[in-house]
């Protein structure tokens, strides 16, 4: 098999892009997996250059990382969370502790 | 000026030649066929490419470093003081800033998320630096000249908001976290009066490439007059979003320590530093390039120098505003991004369209 040099790239972002796409899955993180899902975006938009269709190329990328990825982690940073390696969030134990309770 | 192009792939073609000759004259086989590779088509492309671009981007950053040094002065002046006196007119201040910043050492703070805060920071000055590509000097002295240009900047900008907020988030931060979200929340209301625009030009002049636009407005008007209320818009969004005194939530200093860049140290919190100036002058060099012409004028300087003195007036004005005006609120900065510039915009761009269905342009 010979490969050119446009069908060696298109293997390499592809693979890439299915890679970041199966890590925002395997990440146990949520942040992480917003980051991967952001290089899965870019990943399938480098795709629409082979494809010869740089606007979309540009639109994915303002669209999807500019905005989507922006939205969802406002989405995360508003939820109440654990602070990385530090203690939990009071209120939120509180909770905890409250619905054990009622059970 | 000849094309930075065409000077460059001359220069490269006479470089590798001279490589090839010299690994000619070992008179080894297999260097001389690696010297008639280095001759062929493609590398000589690459190789200039890369030459322009390394050109370009320290040309653009000494402008934009100029810019620190502009702001430093005449906010003295408007101060009613001197401003920096290191050196030769204060010009050696940012030398000074530069070598103490790059001797301090690099921490990462024990809990954060050491991968990502790495990460963000780069990302962060990966896009400033290639936002300074998107911005010719002049249809001679110019890295990318696509068709699409004008929203290919717009693109790398979407960028911006992302790695802010994933910096602040990773630094496990009070501050930086408070800090990340007030920078992406301003950045995103003010980036969509930003857009629109953009838009307007883009209607009027039917051209997404910046050769485009200016070779339009130097054939018919500066569209600063007919689209005044959108070079007002686009110059007080423009201030927003490069994160300057009024509109300085994110970095907050007197409440926030030094907003989502808290916890960066060293080198790298330099360049974030600095980069807010690069944003500074990409957004100015926007300004010059839709609304003010770009390198149009008169012919007995050089079209670089006309960009670039409608750049450094246009941060003047920057200046201007910051010196002359007071902070606003998170609440306040929303309302100005929704409810002022959103409708300017929108009229700006009704403006626009009618300009070009009647027949105006």
């Amino acid at each position: 098999m010979i490969l050119d040099g446009t069908t060696l790239f298109f293997l390499i972002f592809g693979a890439l892009t299915v890679g970041c796409a199966a890590m925002v899955i395997i990440s146990k993180d949520i942040m992480r997996s917003v980051v991967w899902l952001a290089a899965t975006f870019v990943g399938v938009g480098i795709l629409y250059i082979f494809l010869n269709s740089e606007y979309l190329f540009l639109i994915q990328i303002l669209v999807y990382v500019g905005a989507i990825n922006v939205l969802i982690l406002f989405g995360i940073m508003l939820t109440k969370r654990r602070m990385v390696g530090g203690d939990a969030c009071q209120e939120y134990e509180e909770d905890i502790i409250k619905r054990r309770r009622s059970k | 000026m000849s094309n930075l192009y065409i000077e460059l792939t001359n220069f490269t073609e006479w470089l590798l030649g001279l490589v090839a000759a010299l690994l000619d004259w070992t008179k080894l086989g297999f260097l001389s066929d690696f010297g008639e590779w280095l001759q062929t088509a493609p590398v000589v492309d690459f190789v200039s490419t890369l030459l322009v671009a390394v050109i370009f981007l320290i040309t653009a950053m000494m402008f934009g470093l100029c810019f620190i040094w502009q702001e430093r002065k005449f906010l003295g002046r408007f101060m009613d003081r001197r401003g920096t006196q290191v050196g030769f007119l204060g010009f050696f201040q940012n030398f000074a800033d530069g070598i103490k910043v790059i001797l301090k050492e690099h921490i990462v703070p024990k809990d954060s998320d050491h991968r990502l805060f790495e990460m963000a920071i780069f990302a962060y000055l990966a896009s400033t630096f290639m936002l300074f590509g998107c911005i010719p000097f002049s249809d001679n002295f110019y890295v990318i000249d696509v068709d699409l240009a004008v929203l290919l900047g717009v693109a790398i900008f979407a960028f911006g908001p992302f790695s802010i907020l994933i910096g602040g988030w990773s630094s496990n931060n009070k501050f930086t976290l408070i800090g990340g979200m007030r920078a992406a929340a301003q950045l995103i209301a003010l980036e969509i009066p930003l857009l629109l625009c953009i838009v307007s030009v883009v209607v009027i002049t039917g051209d997404l490439s910046f050769v485009g636009i200016v070779t339009w407005q130097e054939e018919n008007i500066w569209l600063i007059v007919p689209l005044c209320i959108g070079a007002l818009t686009f110059f007080i969004a423009a201030v927003g979003e490069s994160e300057r005194i009024p509109f300085d939530l994110p970095e907050a200093e007197a409440e926030l320590v030094e907003g989502w860049a808290t916890e960066y140290g060293d080198v790298r919190w330099g360049l974030q530093m600095a980069s807010d100036y690069f944003r500074a002058y990409i957004l100015c060099g926007l300004f010059t390039m839709l609304f003010l012409g770009g390198w149009a004028g008169p012919e007995f300087i050089w079209a670089e120098a006309w960009y670039l003195t409608k750049v450094f007036i246009v941060f003047f004005f920057f200046i201007w505003v910051r010196a002359a005006t007071v902070r606003i609120r998170t609440d306040q900065i929303l309302k100005l991004g929704w409810r002022r510039l959103l409708p300017m915009a929108v009229i700006n761009l009704l403006i626009a369209v009618a300009l070009k269905v009647t027949g105006v342009f």
